[in-house]
């Protein structure tokens, strides 16, 4: 069962959402991920490198076709990216410039014409000596190996913990993550509820991959609603459960658990600056139905200032922020709430804000 | 999108429909007490009388317009959202009631069921409940019809409802016209045929 609802995953998600769980595949199997982000300039069409146990470098192109085929016409749209692909040389800290491999990734099929073309784009690519020479494919089946492999096969499976699955995946995209929920089952997975045993630190490692494929998984219907919000809260979740279950059984987070953290921070400040940036481009913070906001809006009002505050103030203590955004930010940010002390939960957003 | 909350909000759209169907029924008067029901296809309905003519009636839109104030919302005014969609189904409710004043007319037209009189009088009234059906309970009551009248005929409509109750003549007049209507109401059960 676990398997066709990860299937059913892959055959939905776009290239966002699969990145990270790649990422994370990446890592156990021996990688090092060295680059990860979207439509940055710098890497120019790659989307993820990584550094295998050997030390051969890897440039990734990641291409979300789900459910569907990557045909030659589409093919001939990112041909050119994939030119780029294995022809620049990664840039890399130190003055020697690697070789790599390049990588398509879907999560489509890919049509034997397709195959054809690369195999024909390989052999010009050999003769002119590129640098990201060969291309390769992963594809629907390779990802859905890893996954499984990596992911599903450690997920809680008892029949409660599956209907608790299920509960999270019927879910509305534009809702609120269901924390209560998703904590039990990653409780469960890391080994941090009162009947867990201690694992062995691969055995946490393990869980660790499992879990974050789980995170990408259970954010299917919100990734589809652009849920900054729910994303945010699904990735501090892991980050602060893993950090947690490190520190129950006290082993020591070797450099991919540190790597395995790193992107859920990413996917953390990758979240509350988008919601920033939409924030920043509506005339108003009102959603439809709009009668019906009229019981929502400074609950919504108040979470959004409180994470952007939130945010401006990471970004003042660690200097990521660029003077613009932190200008944008002030501006952004309504100067005057109105407060609806509605719960508990309502003060760390109004002291966000303060 | 920013932080919205999908099946609580779907729950308080649904009490905000329930209101405006309550303030729907309030608005449309006697109307908002008559049964409803749903059509499920067709673009109307159709009443075949006893002598097999059909009457029709189509389907008509009737429709409100308000506004709430974007710092109505922002500011978590629900009276003033509430007072938006209450003037809209004023809107609609007239529009109904009026709609159903102008069929009942014209069937009533249709097939010589209106009295003319001038403004509201006993001899009127009486004439009035002549020229209608009016049935009767098992245990020999008459089941009286509504009486609806615009506002501007109100005082007058008191004055002869009282004349008919008090005034001896227009008393006896009322009390044989009873009669006479559980006569006709009882020859028509007497004439039904059973289905089948």
């Amino acid at each position: 069962m676990l398997e066709r609802l990860v299937e059913g995953w892959l055959d939905s998600a776009s290239e966002r959402s699969y990145q990270s769980p790649f990422c994370q595949a990446l890592l156990a199997k021996g990688h090092r991920v060295i680059h990860s982000t979207r439509h940055a300039p710098l890497e120019l069409g790659k989307d993820v490198v990584s550094i295998d146990s050997e030390g051969r470098y890897f440039g990734y192109q990641l291409k979300g076709s789900p459910g569907a085929r990557l045909t030659l016409t589409e093919f001939r749209t990112i041909r050119e990216q994939l030119h780029e692909l294995a022809t620049q040389p990664l840039r890399v800290p130190g003055s020697r410039v690697p070789r790599h491999t390049s990588v398509l990734v879907t999560n489509g099929y890919v049509d034997e014409e397709v195959q054809i073309a690369i195999q024909e784009m390989n052999q010009a690519l050999r003769r002119q000596r590129a640098i990201g020479y060969p291309l390769k494919i992963i594809q629907r089946g390779d990802l859905l190996d890893d996954f499984l492999k990596l992911g599903a096969s450690l997920w809680p499976s008892e029949l409660e913990d599956l209907d608790t699955l299920l509960r999270l995946l019927n879910v509305h995209g534009r809702d609120a993550l269901n924390i209560s929920d998703f904590a039990s089952l990653m409780e469960q997975l890391l080994a941090l509820n009162d009947s867990a045993s201690r694992p062995s630190q691969g055995e946490l490692e393990r869980r660790v991959t499992s879990a974050s494929l789980l995170v990408a998984f259970v954010l299917r219907a919100h990734a589809r609603e652009e849920n900054h919000v729910a994303r945010l809260q699904a990735w501090t979740l892991f980050f602060v459960q893993v950090v947690g279950a490190y520190a129950r059984w006290n082993h020591k987070p070797r450099s991919r658990i540190g790597a395995a953290l790193d992107i859920a921070r990413y996917e953390c400040f990758r979240s509350i600056r988008e919601l920033f940036e939409e924030a920043a481009s509506r005339e108003r913070w009102i959603e439809q139905p709009a009668t019906a906001d009229v019981f929502l809006y400074r609950w919504r009002e108040a979470l959004t200032s409180g994470l952007l505050s939130a945010y401006w103030l990471i970004g003042q203590r660690a200097g990521g922020l660029s003077e613009e955004d932190s200008a944008r930010l002030r501006e952004v940010i309504p100067e005057r709430l109105q407060v609806d002390l509605w719960g508990e939960a309502a003060i760390p957003q109004l002291l966000g804000k303060l | 999108m920013l932080p919205d909350l999908h099946r609580t909000k779907e729950d308080l759209n649904l009490w905000l429909k329930a209101f405006f169907a309550a303030r729907l029924k309030t608005h449309m008067g006697a109307f908002g007490e008559s049964p409803k029901e749903t059509l499920q296809e067709g673009h109307g309905t159709a009443i075949v009388r006893p002598d097999g003519t059909v009457d029709r009636t189509s389907m008509r839109r009737a429709s409100g317009e308000s506004t709430v104030r974007n710092e109505s919302i922002k500011a978590g005014d629900l009276g003033a959202v509430l007072k938006s969609l209450d003037e809209a189904a004023q809107q609609m409710g007239r529009q109904i009631a009026a709609h159903a004043y102008k069929e009942i007319s014209d069937a009533a037209d249709r097939v010589g069921n209106t009295v003319s009189t001038n403004g509201f009088t006993a001899d009127g009234f009486l004439a009035a409940l002549e020229v209608i059906l009016v049935p009767f309970t098992k245990d020999g009551e008459p089941i009286w019809p509504q009486c609806h009248i615009p506002p501007s005929l109100a005082e007058s409509a008191k004055t002869a409802l009282e004349t008919v109750a008090n005034d001896p003549t227009y008393a006896r007049r009322f009390a044989e016209l009873k009669q006479e209507k559980r006569k006709e109401w009882d020859a028509r059960e007497a004439g039904r045929r059973l289905a089948g």
